[in-house]
């Protein structure tokens, strides 16, 4: 007998698929009993290590860029040889493994965090490594995304922004979180990915791994082993809802008739294409932030026209909102950014930037203004952070 | 004990990448290196990334770094003149 479960649907969608639960990360064991041989325990806890650094070196040569990088950091962590001498000196002491390696990390753990929320990441990557130690010398599964080599659903407690960095969506079919909530990053990531996505479902880490589940992230329910017809069913009619809603098309409103304009955002040159084939009405945020960063001088005026020029082109007829540049805290640019700015968030950024440097206002709207003359969409310019 | 003291010189400290290459220069010497901020504070291990970073030594401030054995003085010399660059903003 199938047995519906129910949370908040917060991604839209119905998909079906084995759970693959993801592993929690490992509790030590407070009662760990030492075997008695220092020297076998403490190659059991260096092997450990060393495999969590191999396998994290291994997964940085596949990761693109960014996390290339941070994974290599991390694998030097593992290699550490003042954290390796500390677990030496726990297991001398007649510590078991698994707790000396524990030690060893709480060690470095405090002196990081003592050291200001500067290190907050430093320290998660810390405790991650410390949960695959562990993980790895009491032969429990690997905390993390599951990978079992199929699509599948992902139930998970909740979701960390580590985790779903790596989320693939052409193998997780929807998520289920038995915590979490309508805001959560899970509910965001899930949304921008388009994967159905139910959270605080309660009794969701109880299912079996492996067991087939169909969740609908609209009326958020999941159904725990439904027989063949009933998913088929719900896949059906979820096809027939996708192929009714591309047949509508036009201005968006209201049922009682209230106009409500459907605006897309885009950030850079790959958004384009996809967000002009869109039934909208235009563009609500054009970020152009993209033009500016990782160099070391702004674009020139007809560096900036030719992609306002594009943009308007490939929405032509339609409204597009352009936002002039909003650098800051989370998207410094060389020069403009100001290194000892004490408020980096709130600070002098967006439009107050250019009290500093006019000059690049004046560009940029320059440059607007040249290409929508040029153009058949309706531009509008929104200045940021005023 | 030959020894240097250098200022930093990358903007973000010894963190992250500038961290990452100091430790790794350091690995790569014949003798262990340690180092400490000036301003107080036990000298750690120049090749344990975990220790350099709980130094949490910013841009500007100044370091020792110190050596014994054969090949010290040419280790500190390389070393000290890698904190001094401006690693971060290098390629």
């Amino acid at each position: 007998m199938a047995e519906t479960l129910s949370g908040i649907g917060v991604s839209p969608g119905v998909a079906a698929g084995p759970v693959a639960q993801m592993a929690a990360p490992p509790v030590v064991p407070t009662d760990a009993t030492p075997s008695g041989d220092p020297e076998s325990e403490n190659q059991a806890a260096m092997a450990a290590m060393r495999a969590v650094s191999a396998s994290l070196e291994e997964r940085a040569s596949r990761a693109p860029g960014e996390a290339a990088s941070v994974l290599a950091a991390q694998a030097m962590m593992a290699e550490d040889p003042t954290l390796a001498s500390k677990v030496t000196a726990g297991v001398q002491a007649g510590k078991a493994a698994v707790t000396a390696v524990t030690a060893a990390f709480e060690d470095f753990r405090a002196m990081l965090a003592a050291a200001g929320p500067y290190m907050a990441e430093r320290v998660a990557d810390l405790d991650d490594l410390r949960n695959r130690t562990v993980a790895t010398l009491l032969g429990v599964p690997m905390p993390g995304v599951p990978d079992p080599g199929h699509p599948f659903v992902l139930i998970a407690l909740d979701l960390a922004p580590a985790d779903t960095a790596t989320l693939d969506k052409d193998r997780v079919r929807a998520i289920i979180t038995e915590e979490g909530g309508p805001t959560s990053h899970t509910a965001i990531l899930a949304k921008s990915l388009g994967i159905p996505a139910v959270v605080t479902v309660h009794g969701a880490t109880a299912i079996a791994e492996g067991e087939t589940v169909l969740v609908d992230g609209t009326e958020g329910t999941v159904a725990v082993a439904p027989d063949e017809a009933t998913v088929r069913e719900a896949l059906d009619a979820e096809q027939a809802k996708l192929a009714a809603l591309q047949s509508l098309s036009g201005p968006g409103r209201t049922s009682d008739g209230h106009p409500v304009q459907l605006l897309v955002n885009i950030a850079g040159d790959k958004d384009l294409a996809p967000a002009a084939a869109a039934d909208s009405e235009g563009v609500g945020l054009f970020r152009t932030e993209f033009l500016f960063l990782d160099r070391p001088n702004a674009p020139t005026l007809e560096e900036q026209q030719a992609v306002y020029q594009r943009v308007f082109d490939a929405f032509a007829g339609r409204k597009v909102v352009v936002r002039t540049l909003d650098a800051g805290a989370d998207k410094p640019l060389e020069f403009v950014t100001v290194p000892d700015e004490p408020n980096p968030a709130l600070g002098v950024r967006g439009l107050r930037t250019s009290r500093r440097h006019p000059e690049l206002l004046e560009e940029q709207l320059t440059a607007v203004a040249n290409a929508a003359a040029a153009s058949q969409a309706q531009v509008w310019v929104m200045a940021p952070m005023v | 004990m030959p020894e240097r003291r250098v200022v930093i010189g990358s903007k973000v400290g010894l963190h992250a990448r500038p961290a990452a290459m100091f430790v790794q220069a350091a690995a790569k010497q014949p003798v262990k290196v340690t180092i400490a901020k000036s301003a107080g504070g036990d000298p750690v291990d120049a090749r344990s990334i975990l220790s350099v970073l709980a130094l949490d030594a910013r841009g500007g401030d100044e370091v020792v770094l110190a050596a014994e054995g054969d090949g010290a003085d040419q280790a500190l010399d390389e070393l000290a003149a890698l904190v001094a660059r401006d690693l971060d903003s290098e390629g």
